[in-house]
Order: structure tokens, then sequence, then C-alpha cells
């Protein structure tokens, strides 16, 4: 196995690319190691079969979609391989605070929350984003926030 | 919905609709002048009328938590809940007027108990709104602290 090493001042974010004839043994344990030597400050996420290492502090949340999970993160969705409830267990100690049974949300991206109609809770993103929240989940943002 | 779930809904809202029967039938034994202490006995509509309110309501939560899950959107669900609820209401008044025209007693009994029931479910839906209302200003107000340092 051959090892490259390039140094690009124009690169925001550290890309590992692995080429390979096919997926096989040894290119899945280096991405798992890759994964788990990255540390819990970070998680995989894949767009059209292309993994990124993403920093979970610049995740707004992890969501779930037609029975798969996705990171949302400057307005991309990367589908990530582990199940909401294993995110949250990961998670746990973080910034991030389950809303619903399918949202996770990072509280560093959260603008406000905002109640729309009867008992509609709406959480406002810095960027504009917008999702809701369940309110059986509001305990656990008290929680978070030392309510 | 989970067999648990279902299993806690059928009896919340099945006691309830018992609750609102029991309150229909002491009025109406009140309004009439009887004595309740003989009159006020345990009767088998009470089981029936448990058994159908959970049934009834629970079908409706059903429906309501499936028609979310295909559109995905909390408002959607919401607004289907309330027009549920609105069309119960008026079903139940409308039932209500004919059992007072055509004087059927076991009717204007079921039609009292079912504008109890909505009524009482909505009272406590109102005080939970309520209570996040506050819980929501406490968590912006959190949060503008937490931004502030």
């Amino acid at each position: 196995m051959k090892i490259e090493f390039k140094i690009d001042k124009n690169i925001d974010e550290t890309k590992v690319v692995i080429y390979a004839k096919e997926m096989n043994e040894e290119v899945k344990n280096i991405m798992n190691k890759l994964e788990s030597n990255n540390n819990s400050e970070s998680i995989m996420g894949l767009i059209d079969d292309m993994n990124y290492i993403l920093d979970l502090n610049d995740i707004e949340s992890f969501f779930t979609e037609d029975y798969k999970v996705f990171a949302r993160k400057d307005g991309k969705k990367y589908r990530v391989k582990k199940r909401i409830y294993e995110l949250e267990d990961f998670l746990s100690n973080t910034t991030f605070v389950r809303i619903s049974n399918s949202e996770i949300v990072n509280f560093n991206k959260v603008d406000s929350l905002e109640i729309q109609g009867r008992i509609t809770i709406i959480l406002k993103f810095k960027s504009g984003e917008i999702t809701y929240v369940s309110r059986r989940y509001i305990s656990k943002i008290k929680k978070y926030l030392n309510i | 919905m989970k067999k648990k779930k279902i299993l806690i809904n059928f009896i919340i809202f099945g006691s309830i609709l018992t609750v609102a029967v029991l309150f229909a039938n002491l009025i109406s034994l009140l309004s009439n002048g009887k004595d309740i202490s003989t009159e006020f006995t345990f009767r088998i509509e009470y089981v029936i009328v448990f058994l159908f309110g959970g049934t009834i309501f629970t079908i409706m939560r059903y429906l309501a938590e499936k028609f979310t899950k295909k559109d995905s959107k909390k408002v959607v669900f919401l607004k289907s809940q309330i027009i549920v609820y609105a069309i119960l209401l008026a079903i139940s008044i409308l039932l209500l007027i004919i059992s007072i025209y055509k004087s059927i007693v076991i009717l204007k009994i079921f039609s009292i108990a079912f504008i109890i029931a909505i009524s009482l479910y909505e009272l406590g839906l109102n005080l939970t709104i309520k209570g996040l209302k506050k819980d929501v200003e406490k968590i912006n107000k959190k949060l503008k602290e937490n931004k502030l340092q």
C-alpha cells in the first residue's frame, strides 16, 4: 500500500482520498481507523459515495429521512451510517440535543424557538433554516440549558 | 403507534368519556329532581362507553399520526387534529339538538358526554400550551444569555 501526503494551503478542510480497485477489507479497515482516530469530535458523512470527515462543531443537525440518517452542514446533506439512537449516545455530553424522534440538533447553531399556531414549536437555526420540536423533548432542551 | 401507546391512549380517552358520561348522567338526574343516592348506580352502559370512547379516540389518533408520517410535517398533523375535534364537536352538538327535539334521553346523555369529553381534552391541551409558551420563553432567554456570553 502506497501512502502519499500533500500539503496545500488552499485547502480549508483536511480530506483523505483512498484509491483502490474495489471496496475490500483493507479499505474498510482504513476507513474505520480514520473514523475512530478522529476522536469524538468528528463523524464520517457520505455524498455520492464520497466520504467526508465532518467536524461536529460545523454540523447543524442529524435527522432521519426515508429511514436514512443524514447530517446537515452548510445546507448540504451528508449520509451518516449510524442510527439516530446511536448518535444520541455518541453525542451525549456535547452541544447536541434530541428535539424529536427524528432529529438531533446542535444548540450552538440554534437562534431561537417559536410557537406557531397552537402547539407547533419551531426551531430557528442561525443559518435561517427551520425545523420542528416535539413537545415531548422540551424537557431535554431545558435540562441541557440548565433551566 | 406502539402497543403500549395504543393501550395508554385507549385507557385515557375511554376514562375521559366515561367520566363525562357519569357527569352528564348526574346532571340529568339532578335536573329531573331525582334522588341521586338511589338512582345513580353502576350501569353496563358505562363499560360500553369506556370501550366505545377508547376505540373511537384511539383510531382517531392513529389515523392522525399515520397522516403525519406521510407528510412529515407537524403543522399538517395539528391542523388535521383540530379539524377532527371540531367535526366531533359539531356532530355532538347536532346530536344534542336532535335528542332535545326528539326527546331521546340516551342520545342526549351521549351527546352531552361527548361535548364534555372534547371540552375536557381541549382544556388539558390549552393548559399544555400555556406551559409550553412559558418553557419556550425561558429557553429563548437562556439562548440569548448564552449568545451574549
